[in-house]
């Protein structure tokens, strides 16, 4: 069973379709949408490794390393 | 986001249990990150929400056989922010009530408790047999 979920935000199908045929790809536990914002402060964010893993989240980041180097 | 069963079953039985505090956190290392380049825009706050474009036609390229349910709010209502909320709604009304579900249907249905609006347009018990999952150790919010 694969589903959406969307969290307060607004994405074309465009998006999705990549999205679900990354996900087939590399079948992880989840995948997610992110992008830039000028203030990640306001959002929640996740740092990624050289592959797109996911190595940490901040629902509400205030460490202004992780902050450095995320993407919302 | 994309989940999969694996990402359910993590779900804290304590409640309430937050996406982002409880769940994403214990995922790391098993989840990965699509950069959106498109249009998005966070809908979290009404001014946000009235400035959302309305869905374009790329919308109706979504393979609609890929529905297979509705997910739910926490408290059972669905949130009409997303038009595949919406879609997904639409089919399963008219798996269930009719066939095409008409707009008002469809509208006058959503952002209340599932259980509710079928009491109120349907009678009561209707849906009854509908499969609701429900991660271990929770329970269901009543209607």
């Amino acid at each position: 069973m694969t589903f959406l979920g969307v969290l307060c935000g607004r994405a074309q199908p465009r998006d999705l379709e990549g999205m679900l045929r990354l996900h087939r790809d590399r079948r992880p536990a989840a995948t997610l949408g992110v992008y830039q914002v000028p203030d990640p402060r306001r959002c929640g964010i996740v740092t990624t490794n050289a592959d797109g893993v996911i190595e940490a989240s901040w629902k509400s980041p205030s460490t202004p390393a992780a902050i450095g180097r995320s993407q919302a | 986001m994309i989940g999969t069963p694996e990402m359910l079953e993590i779900i804290p039985p304590d409640t309430p249990a937050d996406i982002g505090f409880h769940v994403l956190p214990r995922l790391t290392g098993r989840m990965i990150a699509f950069p959106i380049r498109d249009y998005l825009i966070d809908i979290g706050t009404m001014e946000n929400y009235r400035r959302r474009k309305p869905p374009g036609p790329d919308f109706l390229r979504l393979d609609l056989t890929m529905l297979r349910g509705v997910v739910f709010d926490m408290d059972g209502v669905i949130i009409d922010s997303h038009p595949a909320h919406r879609l997904a709604w639409k089919a399963f009304l008219e798996s269930v009530v009719e066939k095409p579900a008409t707009k008002n249907l469809i509208l006058s249905s959503m952002a209340t408790s599932a259980r509710r609006s079928w009491s109120t347009s349907w009678g009561t018990g209707s849906g009854a047999d509908c499969r609701i999952w429900k991660p271990k150790g929770r329970v269901a919010a009543k209607a």
